[in-house]
């Protein structure tokens, strides 16, 4: 379609001059849109009520986006490098916009499964394809620091939600006169809904097509002034090769570090599962009252949304200079102390509780900002989005397992918001464990051997693509994809 | 193999990047201000606010 032509792979590459400042925010744009995902509770409330269901079935909406996320970063991993950020940019955006609106069809028409395949199915996908779409583009323009640019992308995943949330409950209040957010009895109506549905997926395609029409991918050849990448490689445990993701996901090194993730991820929704009813029983007495106010668990979870946020870019642009290895050793390692502290010590004092929480919801978004980093490093560029991708499967993974360890441990003892602190005890110990399982995996990841490097020419799998389509090739793929 | 610099590139460098840089960021960075303020404001009650 020619309307289409500023997709094309022609297009995409920088010309002489450009600024590489532009690639970020182009990354943010699409991040900030996707991170809505993690701000449905806004109106989950006013789902189940307009749908006369369960809070379970309407999870289920979110569920579905979640495992598309994973499934669709995996599988659509290659064809993101190999046609570049833009065209994979505004695939999310098309699928991300296109499953708000499907939702607010099946909202509008009262068929709960209309909104399962528009936000869950469909915006699932605008979800995976729009995670990595920019990670690759970042590391190639970012050589010299690449966490800090994946940390400032993956941000915005964490910083989506910021906005989200009261931005939907503006809305709400404005489609919904009778709607009041701040009181916790009143529910917005469905028609509120569908059309803050509607009114999102305007936003959002707008606001990710910035990210369509500024991202670019380097020129061949193109570095930093100054640069220097021998100084880089030069540096233990960073390649100079590359390994293609059919490879990688052969490599003991790719199965550990999704173990590091997995482990990572896990302890941290250990904490964010349970946030708000937490506090509040750490510091329940004897008479079954908390110190901690309702209002006040509620802001301990904002709390940890900033630090969520904030973890991804601080500790993503550390590892820069004190590299990967040592950053996941921190996160897991003094993970390990500070879950235990918690366990241990925390129901003595609030301020306590809320820094070592804090610190842990810190290095769970750092883990995620790092990993591409880390990934990089490892496994070369050539293919680092579609490693990427496959690597994202720890995420649901781990999005299963750790509510799965947290609530198993804690319905044995009764409700969350119910309970002292001793009865999270046991699974917060269990969290230390599954903390150390990480630590130990990041300890055993040394360089991929020889025998899974590409040769020579495969540097790039999109600038392989634009060339081999300039010659009215099909593209190859490496030696992994023979 | 790749690297053919004979291959097309965009031309969008023309003039001061300066202009669009401060709009790319002001469009990310205002809507991400104003989530970090809404977010910090509900936190208060955490500290006694």
């Amino acid at each position: 379609m020619a309307a289409l032509t500023f997709l094309d792979r022609e297009h995409t590459v920088a010309g002489p001059g450009f600024s590489r400042w532009l690639i970020p925010p182009a990354a943010l744009a699409v991040h900030l849109c996707i991170g809505q995902a993690y701000a449905t509770s806004v109106y989950k409330n006013a789902l189940v009520a307009h749908f006369d269901t369960s809070l379970t079935a309407i999870g289920v909406i979110f569920s579905i986006a979640i495992v598309m996320l994973g499934v669709s970063a995996a599988v659509m991993g290659t064809w993101v490098d190999r046609v570049g950020p833009r065209k994979a940019m505004f695939a999310a955006a098309c699928f991300w916009a296109t499953g708000f609106l499907v939702g607010a069809l099946g909202i509008g028409t009262d068929q709960l499964w209309l909104v399962y395949l528009g936000y869950g199915f469909i915006g699932g996908i605008g979800l995976g394809i729009g995670y990595i779409s920019p990670v690759s583009t970042l590391i190639k323009w970012f050589p010299d620091r690449p966490g800090l640019a994946t940390g400032m992308a993956i941000m915005g995943f964490g910083g989506g939600a910021l906005i989200a949330s009261p931005l939907s409950s503006q809305l709400l209040a404005f489609y919904d006169t009778a709607f009041d957010p701040s009181d916790p009895t009143t529910v917005a109506s469905g028609d509120a809904v569908m059309k803050l549905f509607l009114t999102l997926a305007v936003i959002y395609f707008l606001v990710m097509m910035l990210g369509v029409f500024n991202v670019r991918v380097p020129a061949p050849g193109w570095k930093p002034p100054g640069f220097d990448p021998a100084k880089i490689t030069a540096k233990p445990m960073i390649t100079a090769a590359n390994v293609s993701a059919n490879n990688a996901v052969k490599t003991r090194q790719f199965w550990l570090l999704w173990t590091v993730l997995f482990c990572n991820v896990t302890a941290g929704i250990g904490i964010l599962e349970q946030a708000s009813p937490m506090i509040q029983d750490f510091f329940r007495d004897g008479d079954g009252v908390s110190a901690v106010a309702a209002a006040a668990g509620a802001g301990f979870v904002g709390l940890l949304s900033i630090f969520n946020m904030a973890g991804r870019f601080v500790w993503s642009s550390t590892s820069d200079y004190i590299g990967r290895k040592p950053m996941y050793a921190i996160y897991l390692g003094v993970g390990i102390v500070l879950y235990f502290l918690l366990a241990t010590f925390g129901n003595t004092a609030t301020a306590l509780f809320v820094l070592l929480a804090a610190i842990i919801i810190s290095f769970y978004g750092g883990g995620f900002a790092t990993v591409p980093a880390y990934l990089r490093d490892l496994f070369g560029t050539y293919q680092v989005g579609a490693i990427h991708g496959r690597l994202l499967t720890a995420w649901s993974a781990a999005g299963v397992a750790g509510p799965l360890i947290i609530n198993g441990f804690l319905d044995a003892q009764g409700t969350p918001g119910e309970l002292v602190a001793a009865d999270y005890r046991l699974a917060l110990y269990t969290m230390v464990g599954v903390l150390a399982v990480g630590f130990v995996a990041n300890l055993l990841i040394t360089p991929v051997p020889e025998r899974f490097h590409e040769s020579e020419g495969h540097t790039d799998a999109f600038l392989e693509a634009r060339d081999a389509e300039s010659r009215g090739e099909k593209a190859t793929t490496g030696r992994g994809s023979r | 193999m790749t690297g053919n610099e004979d291959l097309p590139r965009s031309q969008d460098t023309g003039g001061s990047q300066t202009p669009r840089l401060v709009a790319s960021w002001l469009i990310v960075g205002v809507p991400l201000a104003y989530g970090i303020y809404q977010t910090i404001s509900r936190t208060l009650p955490l500290f006694g606010g």
